[in-house]
């Protein structure tokens, strides 16, 4: 799993490379945590390079939209590939998250 | 084929190389055996966090089959505390508002929806669980 950001005028974009499982979500959720400490309360996640999600990983999603929302910022999740969607949907995250298809549909949100 | 993981969490990755290998021998969908690869990780994690109250190396054996086309059965048995994932259920904590939704226990949710039968055992001393998948 890799990340790698970009700052916009309207929002943080985090690209999530590869599988965020068990192994790698530890490191997606410091570094989330890191930037939510410091006051990025609006952020993308871009997952459109994303081929694989554990529960480890959606608990982390969670985690960030929860104190996101307490702090009344914005957490937005867009380019879900077709069977990760899938893991959205029967985790129940498709009624809770805002999940857009693109990038461009989702950066209309901030 | 049957593949024995240590009780350890980076396991995982031997684990989902097997699965791809598996995948292209069997000629299985990649997207099914994503399906079967997180089912599986969901349950040697639980294993790993929940099964072992000593610092001992453990193993867990996973068995996978393939008896005719559209059809995968896999079994994983671990010599882990007593417990049937099928006792527990988090399907009600899935249909609450953001603010009353508790973080965990989604796990085992998922991979009785990523499975078609579940079948569990308690034998030997062992936890013994079929999953069915048939596609």
């Amino acid at each position: 799993m890799g990340i790698t950001e970009k700052i916009t005028e309207k929002c943080m974009i985090m690209f999530i490379h590869g599988r965020l499982d068990t192994i790698s979500s530890p490191v997606f959720e410091k570094r989330l945590t890191e930037l939510m400490d410091q006051q990025f309360i609006r952020i993308l996640v871009n997952c459109s390079q994303m081929d694989y999600i554990s529960s480890s990983g959606l608990r982390i999603l969670l985690i960030a939209l929860k104190r996101i929302t307490v702090a009344s910022g914005k957490f937005v999740i867009c380019g879900l590939q077709e069977n990760i969607s899938e893991i959205f949907a029967i985790s129940g995250f498709t009624t809770i998250f805002e999940i857009l298809p693109s990038e461009q549909e989702a950066l209309m949100l901030f | 084929m049957q593949i024995q993981l240590l009780n350890r969490l980076d396991e995982l990755e031997r684990l989902a190389t097997a699965m791809d290998h598996l995948g292209k021998d069997w000629g299985i969908p990649a997207n099914y055996i994503m399906e079967l690869n997180l089912a599986v990780e969901e349950l040697f994690t639980n294993i790993v966090f929940y099964a072992y109250d000593d610092q001992e190396q453990h193993e867990i054996e996973i068995l996978f089959e393939h008896p005719e086309t559209g059809c995968i059965l896999i079994t994983l048995s671990d010599d882990g505390k007593a417990f049937n994932p099928l006792e527990k259920s988090a399907e009600d904590n899935l249909n609450k508002p953001l603010g009353k939704r508790k973080i965990g226990g989604l796990g085992i949710h998922m991979v009785k929806k990523l499975v078609s039968h579940m079948e569990y055992q308690r034998k030997d001393g062992k936890n013994i669980l079929l999953l069915t998948r048939n596609f």
